[in-house]
């Protein structure tokens, strides 16, 4: 990361830059030579002469360290049951049915699959999958090739039922302000869903507003917009995972993408080769069927 | 803090398995409490086990003082959880029943008190969260939980289940030949794993049996099931607790255990949540009774 400029790569590694510092400093001192032009400069955003010398080796060092741990991971694992790890909702609307229409095919006999939905908890949580779709920093991609990416737009959205109770619907974002809206997060720790609650913020297009419901699970959110409990932030495809009578109030309100990658583990057992193969080209037809947008950037950074 | 202290303290005198919570709750909860100490509490020893560091047991004996104190002015009448719980109700429920039955129920509530702040924790195991912020918890669960007093209970009695299409696909599964199917199971680590796995332990008129689907999420259990990917272990009644259509039964001889859901209220609520608390209660108790499910009381 550090061919970026020294913080760049503290920004992406979301390390504290005087940490970052003493870690550069650290590995200075066992190589014996500065990394960056100017060392003294705050900046730090070209390479030294040896700095650029040492870049490859760096690189099969991290090859090297990225091999290990899949080894690792390998050894302990059984080379029959694919790993997945998913978003809850997308686990659940969109890889399922997948892995459904998967059960005819010869490949499956022989393996199973672990779907995983929750939230990771260490650095190294994700090297144990061998298929990511989630949304994940550059430097998360250690071990994985990205192959395509979901970017999916979303917007406000209410049920009938509840527009028909309130008789009042909302022609500008002012309008709002006399409607149940929904937010993410709970009482206690807002801070903590500053991104899934775009809406609240005062941007995009909207006035800040207070939520009257917080619910604490992006999936549940969707379900409480059916239930007629309010105005909320719903994903545009969502609507064809079974939320067909939801409308989108005031169209031209566009909250920020939602961008899921689909990505494959490095290092993939022969057994599950052709499962993981036969997943990726029935998630692209279904993303196809549902005219969503696919971004076919791919690679990874290591 | 009470919660965390509690927790920390049971750790330090039986390891995981005095924790009431699941570890990696626990986990999240100390990593909260280390960052607000900025003191290491938890490490990782050479043969991977998370122990306390020698700061954290130093801490200990500070740890119980402190509790002392604070659970002598809980019980003494002065309400630590009033600047919680008076202008908001905040529920703590699995994902599931929340977008399946119980949103009806907060729809109902929302429609009788408009003007009051709900929170809705929605997850798929008990988090630290729940159990420090909830006014209200409906949840299965074995013991009990701190600060929470158990009000009734609906039981859910476990089979076997597989979808039309797999029992089309794959026939009737006999018990002979279940090495042959795909059994779906729980690949989570949290303290009611074994409990959601009953149908791997070789109990329950089973061979033992291997699991060869799973997930870590127990709401895609049935899920996986009804989408016809194996054999799974779920509770019967489907259309009432998940609102998907009703699995067929297969292997009927195997009855799984009777788990309890509880609807749990925190102590020491004031008078005006205990309120909102009560009409909460008679909304799940209208929906269960409703689909002639039995409500007990303990």
């Amino acid at each position: 990361m550090c061919r970026d400029g020294f913080s760049e790569a503290c920004r992406e590694f979301q390390c504290d830059p005087n940490r970052g510092l003493s870690y550069l400093q650290e590995l200075q001192r066992c190589l014996g030579f500065v990394l960056f032009e100017g060392d003294d400069e705050p900046s730090r955003e070209t390479l030294s002469s040896e700095g650029r010398s040492f870049f490859p080796s760096a690189r099969r060092l991290v090859d090297s360290y990225v091999s290990g741990i899949l080894d690792v991971h390998e050894s302990n694992q059984r080379d029959d049951i694919l790993v997945v790890r998913s978003t809850f909702s997308y686990g659940k609307n969109l890889l399922l049915p997948c892995i459904a229409k998967m059960t005819t095919s010869k490949d499956w006999q022989h393996v199973g699959i672990d779907l995983i939905t929750q939230k990771r908890v260490g650095s190294n949580d994700n090297a144990e999958a061998h298929v990511l779709f989630m949304n994940y920093r550059d430097s998360d991609y250690l071990f994985f090739d990205r192959k395509w990416t979901l970017v999916l737009s979303q917007g406000l959205y209410a049920s009938e039922g509840y527009l028909l109770d309130i008789g009042n619907y909302p022609k500008t974002p002012e309008d709002l302000s006399s409607h149940s809206i929904l937010g993410y997060g709970d009482v206690f720790d807002r801070d903590a869903y500053k991104r899934l609650n775009w809406h609240l913020s005062g941007e995009y297009g909207l006035s800040e507003m207070e939520p009257s419901i917080l619910i604490s699970s992006p999936g549940v959110i969707t379900a409480a917009v059916e239930a007629n409990l309010g105005i909320g932030p719903v994903v545009d495809s969502h609507v064809q995972f079974g939320y067909q009578k939801l409308f989108k109030v005031l169209p031209e309100v566009t909250g920020p993408p939602i961008v899921l990658d689909f990505a494959v583990r490095k290092k993939i057992p022969p057994k599950l080769g052709g499962v993981v193969h036969e997943l990726n080209d029935l998630m692209l037809k279904e993303a196809d069927k549902l005219e969503l947008r696919v971004d076919h950037r791919s690679g990874s950074i290591a | 803090m009470i919660d965390i202290l509690k927790n920390l303290i049971a750790f330090y005198e039986g390891g995981d398995r005095a924790l009431r919570i699941p570890m990696t709750a626990f986990i999240d909860q100390m990593t909260r409490f280390e960052s607000e100490l900025d003191r290491k509490i938890l490490k990782v020893n050479p043969g991977n086990s998370v122990v306390l560091t020698d700061f954290a047991r130093n801490f200990i004996p500070y740890a119980k003082k402190c509790l002392r104190i604070l659970e002598d002015g809980v019980y003494s009448g002065i309400n630590l959880d009033d600047h919680k719980t008076e202008q908001h109700i905040t529920i703590g429920i699995a994902r599931d029943s929340m977008t399946t039955w119980a949103i009806n129920c907060i729809k109902s509530f929302n429609k009788m008190h408009p003007g009051l702040r709900l929170s809705i924790i929605a997850e798929d195991s008990v988090t630290a969260k729940m159990v420090d912020n909830s006014t209200i918890i409906f949840w299965c669960i074995e013991g009990d939980l701190p600060y929470f007093n158990k009000m009734w209970y609906i039981e859910y009695k476990y089979g076997l289940y597989a979808s039309e299409s797999y029992i089309q696909r794959y026939g009737e599964p006999s018990l002979s030949a279940m090495s042959q199917h795909k059994i779906i199971a729980y690949s989570g680590k949290d303290n009611n794993a074994s409990l959601t796995n009953w149908h791997l332990t070789g109990d329950y008129n089973l061979p033992s049996l291997k699991a060869d689907v799973l997930t870590q999420s127990r709401d895609l259990i049935v899920k996986m099931t009804s989408e016809g990917l194996g054999i799974g272990a779920v509770c019967e009644r489907q259309d009432v607790y998940y609102g998907y259509p009703p699995l067929r039964r297969v292997l009927k001889f195997v009855d799984g255990p009777i788990l309890k859901s509880y609807f749990m209220v925190r102590k020491g609520v004031n008078e005006q949540t205990y309120c909102n608390v009560m009409l909460f209660d008679q909304l799940f108790k209208s929906y269960f009774k409703s689909k002639n499910v039995k409500i007990h009381y303990e």
